[in-house]
């Protein structure tokens, strides 16, 4: 390698991207056609869900209190569906930076999860609801990923 | 592992996302792999090579890593 190519592989290891740039980026990650795909695949189940949302406050009593409580099951179910499909459709480093959000949110909510149940256990904390683990893993994963991104910007 | 990537890109007046199209990766991907925080998979350094007409060990030099 000569020096010049040299000279410009440094200075773009400590150059920090414009804003400018940052949303160029987004935007030509937004438009690749896997990416389409999946916004495609998820709207229908977000949709469902916001329907959930209205119907859940409004059905009461009896068996349709226990189907509509079960109701986004099938629309995550989907969406978990639609994120595998757009996890495929990634290159290979998107794929590592993938596996490295899901695998540091996966230990961050077990870690919390066990310690919740072992200070339970001995009565220093309150009964824990389950409702928590999946937002848990979701925010762990976009904060952990929103870092994997900006190292390998 | 230092890498031409840029300097072979730059010598045929592509652009990032260019080369990004042409391999099947993102622009993201070529970026890591230009600046030396990501080292490409043996199937994507074949294929780096052979879009650049050059042997791997020609490209990327295991002896000297990235800064």
């Amino acid at each position: 390698m000569d020096g010049g190519s040299l000279e410009s592989c440094q200075a773009d290891l400590t150059r920090v991207p414009t804003a400018r740039e940052v949303v160029r980026r987004a935007i030509e990650e937004f438009v690749r056609p896997h990416q389409q795909r999946y916004l495609i695949e998820v709207l229908p189940a977000l949709a469902l869900i916001a329907i959930w949302a209205v119907l859940s406050s409004h059905v009461a009593t009896g068996w349709p209190r226990i189907a509509v409580a079960l109701l986004p099951l099938g629309a995550i179910g989907w969406m978990f569906a639609a994120m595998l499909r757009r996890l495929l459709g990634k290159d290979e480093l998107e794929q590592r930076i993938e596996l490295i959000a899901i695998a540091i949110a996966s230990a961050c909510v077990g870690l919390a999860s066990l310690g919740w149940a072992l200070l339970e256990s001995v009565g220093a904390v309150a009964h824990g609801s389950l409702f928590y683990v999946l937002p848990g893993l979701i925010a762990v994963y976009g904060a952990v990923k929103l870092w994997a991104l900006w190292r390998y910007r | 592992m230092r890498n031409r990537v840029r300097e072979l890109r730059e010598a045929r007046d592509w652009s990032q996302g260019e080369l990004a199209e042409r391999l099947a990766v993102s622009r993201q991907t070529v970026n890591a792999i230009e600046t030396g925080k990501y080292d490409p998979s043996l199937p994507l350094a074949f294929r780096i090579a052979k879009l650049f007409r050059k042997s791997i060990e020609t490209i990327f030099d295991p002896e000297n890593g990235a800064s």
